[in-house]
């Protein structure tokens, strides 16, 4: 288990240098820059050209690429070109936010799709099944940005019983916090409830079917017993790595429900950050994503190796 | 039971690191609960509130002197003053000013408030103006009014009150630079000290600068020393970025916010629709364009040029992209309201696409491929070159519309990577002097289209130097003319463009004339909060 | 599927894909299943009328046809006095195309990454499965933002990133279903047999696998559609005039007071078109699935 655990740390490290070094480039080719966002329209290009060198963007690539890394290995993850505030002074309390929606919406999704495919499996094709069905593939098929209007225009316009409203910390109010937190955790997690639940239902079915179950019927167990002991167990495999997948959609679909509703997490401070080609604000947040995504990862394999022995020898 | 266990142990887990993130969040700024309040006073403007603003775009530079747009504006008009002001019906008034104007042709004199305070307590002093146009004046600050400034030969403190600008040649448009909001009086004391002009703000103006928080807020409260004694009422203005035009909208309708500025054509209706919101709008400014890049293959054939331009259904643009509001624009750029000549060039640019079709065809450009280029990030530059489309492949004509995110449309109009750009902006100021931007041979949006015409410079020249109305506007005409023949660009339609808020905001006014200016927002106050 | 008989024999472990013999032809069987074939039916309606979309279509598209935001027309008149109809066709036809070939792409190379990952195992699963994680740690936005705007916005640049974004959803199941069955008897069975390894993966491994794999397929299709309207929306899309079901339902949510089947026709046809993929995803996994066969 250390070694596991050592093995996959190192790997965490090299993948989150890769996914930095990526980004630095990616960000640095997207056309437009800094400088010019900074200047408005009626800036000269020789004016550009001086901001861009004020913000030290015409030192050597490869100087600035390495810069980045070491400034990064003291702790310093720069500061906003535009905002000219330290990438700390805000990245905490968005990352914060977002993860409050993401992973609440997570919790909601797993419980309701985890019980509500597990009953769709076991009635398999009776008519509780196909609403189940049916009602899933609605979650799937409507774009978050349409689920997201329509609550808002419904539950906020139309009957404003959860109007949306300023946003109040949950030190200072949390009643208020609660309430707006709904309609934007409801449309983040409409989707992948929906996802869960038919990954649920399909992996049940399989296992259901498979051939050890079938040994258990075999042997006589009751047929509950069977499901718990056996078909559900086993069907959390696909439907746990289908969880990580799950939760770095999630973290994308953050970007249209902030939007949306207003919610001033990390995903605002990105979309912002790249609409002003804002360097150090679209690494760091990118680099912090990247490290929620592969910790979840992490904890998806130990999870699946507690679930699964025979995954034991990878 | 030993799943069971598991499983809640994941949903417990998720739980868990959810309310331990919630101790971690810092914030929006808030203001406190009393300074949300507003104290009622019968018969004058009520004291007190906060008016939370939701606002278009995150200003990237709340600098003094460098505008990025009307919504970065707003802001700093705010924190600064200029030495004059556009009042509510957008005539030029003073503001550090008490008295201002021509002595002779090529002298402008301002006489300063007594007792102006900035911010930080130091007293306003001619040294500060002096330095503030030095400021402007300098190439290497990319000063919004610095093209403005361009006749400014020197500016001298003649005394402790008096500031006197001479002139290389008389200047008619100088009272709108001076206007400008970005022609702001900063303290000397606190630049030379390095502060930060990008994210840090501090001057005169009946507020103060609290936070920003990068896509989330900006704040200001207000400022208890500000020279006019009475102002400001409102006790504190709270700007919420919000760029989808569908969230500003839905924000103001649901009362998260007071106030939205940007008011998207195609939300319009439900705005005036509703008897508890205003409207307050112009349809001078904001125009739609089409620029052609007049050095690039066919562009540099005008008969090329004037099929495109004959071939824009501008009524239909209007119905369409705009829901009618706005102006179908077939003759001058610049609206009557400040050009008097603009009606004589009326219809100078008809709908014509059979005309269009024998120009192309006298081009040797029959079936000719449009390739265009748009951003998507602003609806009111997006829908009019959506809905040109039609009218261009009735004569004949193939587009290919590429859309851009606004940064990278911008790289890709100042490259010239497309020979066609359609983009939407407003003339700097109210006053023909403007058109420079445009059709002259240094002019910004010019400038993208590799066009200069020696005629329009001069014209433009004789103009920012003639005093007499009649002339000017024979000048202008001509100059406009010139540039309707040539066809650099062609102009769209004219948009109607406004800020909503509710009917208990009061004292807020959009001048219909002179520039897009917030500074009806200094004298706002509120009959009560939402 | 739960209906299959619980014959001992069948119960036994290793239980083979064996082809022919006495067992109705998969086409009959398909016919069969009513809602399968209904389901199948549909999606060839939804098909073929994609496909001929422009000769159907009342309108072109991109003409004006009457006063914007009317009932004129078969199901109105769209904000820019278009044809809602000939519209929805052409959206058809566009999303179907980005989101078939989009996900052709997630799936081969993701399956083929998540077989090979599974069965070889050791540094190439380590290196196939970090690299997915690298991918999968973009926020997918920023990827798509990014490659976009230096590719271009052509449709065949949005199919690309699409592709590349789903590859992960493939990888990862598919990984995680040979480490499941990788060791079971009639795995090590075949290769204690001598079978190649490429047989095995293919023959053996990958039909046990199939199941999921198109869930999977179905859902993706259904979520490229989607990803494909959240680009058109950063304008990364389709490029106007030509629409997607995206692009349409992104424009008629500012019209939903005014003129909702902007924004509910589009959603329709969305929803009916990934309702019967997987109904008929569901039903071609029953039919395909050896353990399954009556």
């Amino acid at each position: 288990m250390r070694r596991f655990l050592v093995r996959r740390f190192t790997q965490a490290i090299v993948q989150l240098l890769l996914v930095g070094s990526i980004v630095f480039f990616l960000a640095r080719l997207i056309p437009g820059d800094p400088a010019r966002a900074a200047l408005g329209e009626a800036a000269t290009e020789e004016q550009v050209a001086l901001t861009r060198a004020a913000m030290h963007l015409d030192e050597p690539f490869l100087g600035q690429f390495f810069g980045f890394w070491v400034r990064l290995l003291q702790g310093d993850l720069g500061t906003s070109l535009i905002s000219g505030r330290a990438v700390m002074q805000d990245l905490p309390s968005r990352l914060g936010n977002s993860l409050e929606l993401v992973l609440l919406a997570l919790a909601v999704s797993l419980v309701a799709g985890i019980a509500l495919g597990r009953v769709a499996a076991t009635r398999a094709d009776k008519p509780s099944d196909h609403v189940l069905v049916a009602g899933s593939i609605f979650g799937i098929s409507l774009p978050v940005f349409v689920v997201g209007t329509l609550l808002l225009l419904v539950f906020a316009v139309l009957i404003p019983i959860l109007p949306p409203r300023r946003f109040a910390s949950p030190l200072d109010d949390p009643v208020a916090h609660l309430q707006i937190l709904v309609l934007p955790v409801v449309t983040l997690a409409a989707a992948s409830c929906a996802v869960i639940t038919r990954m649920t239902r399909a992996a049940m079915l399989e296992t259901l079917n498979a051939d050890y179950v079938r040994t258990a019927r075999a042997k006589g167990l009751v047929e509950k017993r069977v499901i718990k002991r056996h078909a559900l167990r086993t069907a959390m495999l696909p439907v746990v790595s289908m969880t990580t997948v799950e939760l770095t959609t999630l973290i994308g679909s953050t970007v249209l429900v902030e939007t949306i509703f207003g919610w001033p997490g990390m995903s605002s401070l990105l979309m912002n950050a790249v609409g002003q080609r804002d360097y150090p604000v679209i690494q760091a947040v990118v680099l912090a994503a990247a490290t929620i995504v592969i910790l979840v990862n992490l904890v998806g394999d130990l999870v699946v190796r507690a679930l699964d022995p025979r995954a034991e020898d990878n | 039971m030993a799943m069971m266990s598991r499983r809640s142990f994941l949903a417990g887990g998720a739980v868990a690191l959810g309310t331990t993130t919630l101790a971690a969040c810092g914030n929006p700024v808030t203001l406190p609960e009393s300074m949300e309040a507003v104290r009622p006073r019968p018969g004058g403007p009520n004291r007190g509130g906060a008016l939370h603003f939701g606002l278009s775009t995150d200003p990237a530079n709340l600098d003094p002197h460098v505008s990025t747009g009307s919504a970065s504006d707003y802001l700093r008009q705010l924190a600064y003053n200029g030495l004059v002001q556009y009042d509510g019906s957008g005539e030029i008034v003073a503001d550090l000013a008490t008295e201002f104007g021509w002595t002779d042709e090529r002298t402008y004199k301002v006489r300063l408030r007594p007792d102006v305070q900035f911010h930080d307590g130091s007293a306003l002093t001619t040294d500060d103006v002096v330095f503030s146009f030095r400021r402007m004046m300098d190439e290497n600050t990319a000063a919004t009014s610095g093209p403005l400034l361009d006749q400014v030969a020197s500016i001298e403190a003649v005394d402790a009150t008096t500031v006197v600008f001479t002139f290389k040649q008389p200047d008619v448009a100088f009272p709108f630079a001076l206007a400008a909001p970005t022609s702001n009086i900063v303290s000397r004391k606190w630049i030379e000290s390095g502060a930060n002009t990008k994210t840090q703000v501090m001057g005169t103006g009946p507020f103060r600068f609290v936070e920003r928080i990068p896509g989330v807020s900006t704040t200001f409260v207000r400022f208890d020393d500000y020279f006019e004694p009475e102002l400001p009422y409102l006790n504190g203005i709270v700007f919420q970025p919000m760029s989808d035009d569908y969230a500003r909208v839905t924000a103001l309708r649901t009362a998260t916010v007071d106030m939205i500025d940007y008011v998207p054509a195609t939300h319009v209706g439900v705005i005036t629709g509703n008897p508890r919101l205003r409207f307050a709008s112009d349809k001078t400014f904001g125009f739609g364009f089409v620029g052609f890049v007049t050095s690039r293959r066919p562009f540099d054939d005008v008969r090329v040029r004037r099929a495109v331009a004959m071939s824009i259904n501008r009524p239909s643009v209007l119905d369409t992209a705009l829901l009618g509001n706005g102006r179908p624009m077939d003759g001058a750029l610049m609206p009557e309201i400040f050009a008097p000549y603009a009606r004589q060039l009326d219809d100078s640019t008809p709908y014509d696409p059979e005309q269009a079709k024998y120009l192309l065809k006298q081009a040797g450009q029959e079936g000719l491929t449009l390739p265009v280029v748009t951003t998507s990030s602003y609806s009111v530059i997006a829908r009019p070159a959506q809905a040109m489309l039609p009218g261009l492949r009735a004569a004949g004509m193939n587009v290919n519309l590429t859309q851009q995110e606004w940064l990278t449309f911008r790289a890709s109009v100042a490259a010239k990577t497309f020979p066609v750009h359609s983009w939407g902006t407003a003339p700097k100021f109210g006053d023909p002097a403007s058109l420079r931007d445009f059709i002259g041979g240094t002019g910004t949006f010019a400038k993208n289209l590799d066009f200069q015409d020696d005629r329009i410079d001069d014209l433009l020249d004789q103009g920012r130097r003639t005093t007499d109305p009649a002339l000017r506007n024979e000048i202008y005409l001509e100059a406009e003319k010139r540039a309707l023949e040539l066809v650099p660009m062609t102009y769209t339609v004219r948009r109607e463009q406004g800020e909503a808020h509710y009917r208990y905001v009061r004292g807020y006014e959009h001048p219909p004339k002179g520039a897009w200016t917030a500074t009806a927002l200094r004298r706002t106050w509120m009959e009560k909060t939402a | 599927m739960a209906t299959a008989p619980e014959s001992l024999a069948q119960a036994l472990p290793g239980t083979p894909l064996v082809k022919g013999a006495g067992r109705k032809s998969f086409l009959k069987r398909m016919v069969a299943n009513r809602r399968t074939s209904i389901a199948g039916a549909f999606l060839l309606l939804v098909a073929i009328v994609a496909m001929f979309a422009p000769l159907i279509a009342p309108y072109d598209y991109r003409d004006i046809v009457g006063r914007p935001l009317t009932s004129g027309g078969p199901l109105g008149i769209d904000d820019f006095g278009r044809d809602v109809l000939s519209r929805l066709l052409i959206g058809l036809r566009t999303s179907l195309a980005v989101a078939l070939s989009a996900v052709a792409v997630a799936g081969v190379i993701g399956v083929a990454l998540g077989l090979v990952a599974g069965y070889v195992g050791r540094w190439v699963s380590t290196i196939i499965m970090r690299g997915i994680d690298v991918l999968l740690s973009f926020p997918p936005i920023v990827l798509a933002i990014a490659v976009v705007a230096i590719l271009g916005p052509a449709l065949v640049n949005v199919v690309l990133v699409i592709g590349v974004l789903y590859i992960p959803r493939f990888t990862r199941i598919v990984y995680s279903q040979v480490l499941s069955i990788r060791s079971m008897e009639y795995v090590e069975a075949s290769e204690i047999m001598g079978t190649k390894p490429a047989d095995i993966l293919v023959k053996t491994i990958l039909p046990n696998v199939a199941a999921p794999i198109i869930v999977q397929l179905s859902l993706s299709v259904s979520f490229a559609i989607q990803m494909e309207a959240g680009l058109s929306f950063l304008g990364l899309g389709a490029q106007p005039p030509l629409p997607s079901l995206g692009t349409m339902v992104g424009a008629g949510r500012d019209f939903l007071e005014v003129q909702p089947t902007l924004l509910i026709y589009p959603s329709v046809l969305i929803i009916l078109v990934v309702l019967a993929l997987n109904v008929f995803g569901d039903g071609m996994r029953d039919l395909l699935d050896p353990r399954h066969r009556t």
